[in-house]
């Protein structure tokens, strides 16, 4: 697919690609490997489910196998599928040459396949891996019952994944808001787009929120803080912030495939959306509902009985714009010439899939009714008919749809009608009778005959091997056609009409675009030459009719046309850094000089990255010309750090809701407080304020200097910068050893864990901003900086005064009251 | 230069709002729970301050303003969540470790 | 259906309810959506004869199709069904909740999750584990907390369930109308014995449970 200048060798190309179609298949092999793992996990403890009193596997080893599906299944699958699609399609269906930051793009992946390896990689370490299900139940979770290293690593790993979604989060944002093609407005494009834009919000906030209590429990289990052991804050702490993250991830499951199934409802039956708006208006409803109902999942553990409630009324909300949603996919169809293929039966059964298990999950909200339902088979019924039914069917109704436009091969439709009947048939064996259980607790491996489970069981578990082996036609098909099936040409389903991709080449070239950019007009898409968009011809009448944006002016700015040279579309270092962090994680558990050379390889590319910055060698210069409400005034880099720090807030949010939620419960379980002053010197905390305060200044002043090409001005700003940044860490370094030397320890109490928590990870964030400005120096000083181009001092500036930010409630949290 | 001293006086405002905060602050005997509050009111001044003009949050469009209130609204929940999980029911006293 | 307790009671009745909407509306949806897929199914062959079959949607074209009275129609009969369902789930709760502390015949027990067992504490300070005793038609109130992990205190067939956290005390209560023995389960993996975690509830008849209980307070312990 990479067509780049003098074709370099494949391995090379796959390794260090960064075009958005490489990465989009990366991401769909790999995701298809997990779920093939996650999904043969499933297969042996089905099996020992089988019947009462069965040996197959021991206690520990189901769990070990539960956990494992969970965490695969909601983490390393459902996601990355999705992304998989998102990052082939979207920014085609956008009218994008390709993703706002092509290497960070490259870098998701490599970290998501680091994580994943990670994390498959704990199941070897002594002990073997995380055993306490995916949910990580404090206080289980911790040491002193699950003190196997394997969970620790599973810790990292799962910190690892999200550290990739964040970067892959900024990174669709900017995309989806800024790269639009000339006249595409956000309602133009098709849903999968525009789910998958909502999709990113979620993960915005969501991912991060996780991200909180995981340091937590790590910090727990290698430093040995005391979060999840300390009346203070244990099971309930984690429980909220488990959840907080756990119900938007649902949606985060669920929305790209349910997306999918609209589209393709659509294309199949040749008929408008109906009500496009309302089902748009209903899944950013339902997103924003996704973060007040968590609650439901902690129905019995006695808080509030009036919080109880308002969740109750919340979670039976949901299914107001879910219905919305599916009654406008129904009304689609009406008076439509359907075609009944295999990407059109799966998005049906997908709805259909999902229905039912709309309809289940209306009994987990009821407050009442959960006293029967929370923690039985039921539960796993209901959310395997949404996140699978719903989620993963539409999936793959994308996998079909999007595969001949990948390849270039059509698949035989006879092996996909009979994968789709046995799917549905192995489906609704595996999941439905799991309803007829609501008795049955989740996760035991054992049962008597007296309980009377064991037929249903039996029942349960030929279906699983019924769905499991619909994949294998669904492997076959696909592989067989990339041999044998025949060539498509642009547009083998009809969607020309419908969304850009089927107005390219089957698959699409490098730039996506060969005819030139696209143009939507009133008079629907055209494709122009750059060099008429810049003069502002778009249709034949000479006169500008699309769009809110003024046309860019400024030459001298970023601004790169399409049909411009790029360079090669590779660059080695989002892979080499991923190498590296992965060692580095692993090495924390098998030994010192994987470590060792894990952290070496780390610096050293994050070195070769900045270095190929600084040199300017990889320029795939990616800026559309056309639509970019509502950024219109904010770059990409800028905007890219923006949603960056918008997850950040979701991460010291959370950190700082904890504080409280310790800090308020040690009133009741008799812990005193430490007074202020008693431990941590309110002048010291002031001092490191106001430097911190007039580094921000500092980094301020700097860009101003710049916007007026004022070099000396830059370069004075940063190094005051970083000199203020640097006596911040050391003054917290030596509060740090001075309350060491005390034995004023991370588990000394819950008030020191948190301390050392938060200042710990904002000090990580200064030293990371020092970091950048090294960077910036070396730049500004080979001249790299001038009033037109200066977003990375922007960006930077955005960062360091949300560092400075943080710090305005650390200080007085800790130091003041 | 404007740009400049504008910076300058904003900087010395949250300066003085933090002598201000720091007196506050030490006068909780006196002051009780009134001085958790006023601490916590001058610290959501300064940040604001400081996303405005430090971030360069007024050059942004007000989208990244919205966005910005909305992440941090999404928080507002999980703080009444566990204000609601502390005070019911009670503790345990006995049986716990 | 005879439940076994007045909760299970309240609780068969809820669900029925819950089943009756859910069944209902489902079918009808789904009734629907297969009517149109088979009314308006084409051949696929006639996918291939393109501009004959030119398709309703345009990339650009603001979308028209389809009225806002549907969606507020369909919110509105939700809404409605709701206002019912949520009502009859906060009685339902009420009653489930109403711990019948003041009620002077009430049987206090502590119930402590460890890993793997409970542990019961009846009010005479005895300790009984892995078998809970109780006479029939006598509300029980239990206060239920963990030793160790987190644990799920049920009594399946009573629709009686409530979290064993460590270092917090949550409270439930249920009340058997017929003797006889059932099974109280842990509902949260807490570790390798979960599926293990497993007592035994046995409800007497008053007088044997009288005779029993008096028998527990005399041994010396």
């Amino acid at each position: 697919m990479a067509h780049a200048n003098n074709k370099p060798n494949p391995l090379v190309v796959w390794l260090f690609t960064t075009n958005h179609k490489n990465v989009g298949i990366l991401y769909l092999v790999t995701s298809l490997y997990f779920l093939v793992v996650a999904g043969i996990l499933a297969l042996t403890f089905r099996m020992q489910l089988s019947a009462p009193n069965m040996v197959f596997l021991a206690a520990d080893s189901y769990n070990q196998a539960v956990t494992l599906h969970g965490l695969f299944m909601l983490l390393w699958v459902t996601t990355p599928l999705a992304a998989a699609f998102a990052n082939y399609v979207v920014p085609i269906q956008i009218g994008a040459k390709d993703m706002a930051f092509p290497r960070l793009n490259a870098l998701s992946y490599w970290l998501y396949l680091a994580s994943g390896i990670v994390a498959l990689s704990s199941f070897f370490a002594p002990g073997g891996t995380a055993d306490w299900g995916w949910t990580t139940y404090a206080p289980l979770n911790t040491l002193q019952y699950s003190p196997q290293a394997g969970g620790s690593l599973m810790g990292l790993a799962i910190l690892l994944l999200l550290s990739s979604t964040i970067v892959a989060t900024s990174n669709f944002m900017v995309t989806i808001f800024r790269l639009r093609a000339p006249g595409m407005k956000l309602s133009y494009l098709p849903l999968f787009s525009i789910f998958w834009l909502v999709t990113q919000f979620l993960l915005l906030w969501a991912f991060p929120a996780f991200a909180a209590p995981l340091l937590m429990l790590v910090s727990d289990r290698v430093l040995g803080t005391v979060f999840f052991t300390a009346a203070e804050g244990g099971a309930l702490l984690w429980d909220h912030l488990l959840w907080f993250f756990g119900h938007p991830e649902v949606y985060i499951l669920v929305l790209p495939g349910l997306a999918i199934a609209g589209d393709v409802l659509a294309v199949f039956s040749r008929r408008q959306l109906y009500a496009k708006k309302v089902i748009i208006i209903a899944v950013s409803v339902a997103a924003f509902l996704s973060y007040v109902v968590w609650v439901h999942h902690m129905f019995m553990t006695g808080i509030h009985p009036g919080l109880r409630e308002v969740f109750n009324i919340t979670t039976e909300l949901i299914s107001i714009p879910f219905g919305a949603i599916m009654l406008s996919y129904i009304l689609t169809l009406f008076g439509g010439r359907i075609r009944a293929t295999t990407p059109f039966l799966f998005a049906l059964g997908s709805v259909i899939l999902f229905i039912i298990g709309g309809a289940s999950g209306v009994f987990n909200s009821s407050v009442a009714l959960d006293v029967g339902m929370r923690g039985t088979f039921w539960v796993v019924g209901h959310f395997h008919y949404t996140i699978v039914g719903g989620g993963i069917t539409g999936l793959i109704a994308g996998l079909y749809y999007w595969w001949p436009k990948m390849t270039g091969r059509m698949f035989s439709e006879k092996l996909g009608k009979l994968h789709f009947a046995i799917y549905m048939i192995g489906f609704n064996l595996l999941y439905f009778p799991m309803h007829l259980l609501y008795d049955m607790p989740r996760r035991i491996f054992f049962y008597d005959a007296t309980t009377g489970w064991g037929p249903i069981n039996m029942l349960i578990t030929m279906g699983s091997w019924i769905f499991a082996s619909s994949f294998i036609i669904l492997f076959i098909n696909l592989i067989n056609s990339l041999r044998h099936g025949p060539k498509v040409g642009d547009d083998p389903w009809g969607g020309a009409n419908y969304s850009l991709e089927w107005n390219v080449p089957s698959p699409p070239p490098e730039f996506n675009f060969p005819k030139g950019v696209p143009v939507i007009t009133a008079q629907g898409l055209e494709f122009r030459q750059p060099w008429e968009i810049k003069m502002g011809i778009t249709t034949t009448g000479g006169q500008q009719l699309y769009g809110t944006t003024a046309l860019p002016t400024n030459g001298g700015s970023h601004v790169a046309e399409h049909g411009e040279e790029h360079g090669p579309h590779l660059s080695p270092w989002p892979f080499i850094l991923s190498i590296g962090v992965a060692l580095t994680m692993i090495g924390l558990v098998f030994g010192v000089p994987l470590l060792l050379q894990g952290v070496v390889i780390f610096i050293a590319s994050i070195v070769g990255w900045a270095w190929e910055d600084v040199k300017e060698k990889f320029h795939v210069a990616i800026e559309a010309l056309g639509e970019k409400w509502p950024f219109d005034r904010v770059e990409n880099v800028p905007l890219g750090m923006w949603f960056f720090l918008f997850g950040e807030v979701a991460l010291f949010g959370p950190l700082f809701a904890a504080y409280f939620f310790v800090r308020a419960n040690s009133a009741y379980t008799g812990f005193a407080w430490p007074l202020p002053g008693q431990i941590h010197s309110t002048v010291m905390g002031a001092i490191s304020t106001i430097i911190l305060l007039t580094s921000g200044l500092a980094t301020s002043l700097a860009l101003v200097a710049i916007k007026n090409n004022n070099q000396r001005g830059l370069k004075a700003g940063l190094l005051t910068a970083f000199i203020l940044g640097l006596a911040v860490l050391f003054i917290e370094g030596f509060q740090w050893a001075e309350l060491f030397a005390e034995g004023y320890t991370f588990g000394t109490d819950i008030a020191a864990s948190i301390y050392y928590l938060i200042t710990g990870i904002h000090g990580a964030h200064i030293l990371a901003g020092l970091l950048i400005i090294i960077y910036l120096l070396a730049k500004a000083y080979k001249g790299g900086y001038n009033a037109e181009k200066h977003m990375g001092v922007y960006a930077f500036a955005i960062y360091w005064g949300f560092v400075v930010g943080v710090w305005l409630f650390t200080f007085p949290l800790f130091y003041l009251i | 230069m404007r740009e400049e001293w504008q910076l300058v006086a904003i900087y010395t405002v949250i300066i003085a709002a933090l002598v201000a905060e720091v007196i506050v602050g030490s006068s909780w005997m006196t002051l009780g729970q009134t001085a958790l509050i006023g601490v916590l009111v001058i610290a959501k001044l300064q940040a604001a301050l400081v996303f405005t003009f430090f971030m360069f949050g007024k050059y942004g469009t007000r989208s990244v303003a919205l966005i910005m209130l909305i992440s941090v609204s999404t928080l507002l929940p999980l703080f009444l969540a566990f204000a609601f999980s502390i005070e019911f029911p009670p503790h345990a006293v006995a049986g716990g470790r | 259906m005879a439940a076994p307790a007045p909760s299970a009671e309240i609780w068969n009745s809820l669900f029925m309810m819950y089943v009756t909407s859910a069944v209902v509306i489902s079918a009808v949806v789904l009734a629907i959506l297969g009517y149109f897929v088979l009314r308006y199914r084409q051949p696929s062959s006639s996918l291939a004869d393109g501009g004959q079959d030119e398709p309703e949607f345009r990339i650009g074209a603001e979308p028209t199709r389809g009225s806002a009275k549907v969606a507020i129609a369909l919110s509105v009969i939700l809404g409605l069904l709701f206002v019912g369902l949520t009502a009859s789930t906060f009685s339902a709760m009420e009653f489930m909740e109403e711990i019948p502390e003041d009620n002077p015949n009430a049987l206090h027990i502590k119930v402590t999750a460890f890993q793997w067992g409970w542990q019961f504490t009846y009010p005479n300070g005895r300790t009984i584990t892995g078998e809970l005793r109780v006479p029939v038609n006598t509300p029980i109130v239990l206060e239920i907390t963990s030793r160790d992990v987190f644990h799920t205190f049920a009594i399946a067939a009573f629709k009686v369930k409530k979290d064993a956290i460590p270092d917090r005390i949550n409270f439930a209560w249920f009340e058997a109308k017929e003797a006889g023995e059932y099974r109280i389960q842990c509902y949260e993996l807490c570790g390798t014995g979960h599926a293990k975690m497993i007592a035994t509830l046995l409800a007497m008849e008053t007088e044997q449970f009288e005779a029993w209980y008096g028998k527990l307070s005399e041994e010396k312990g």
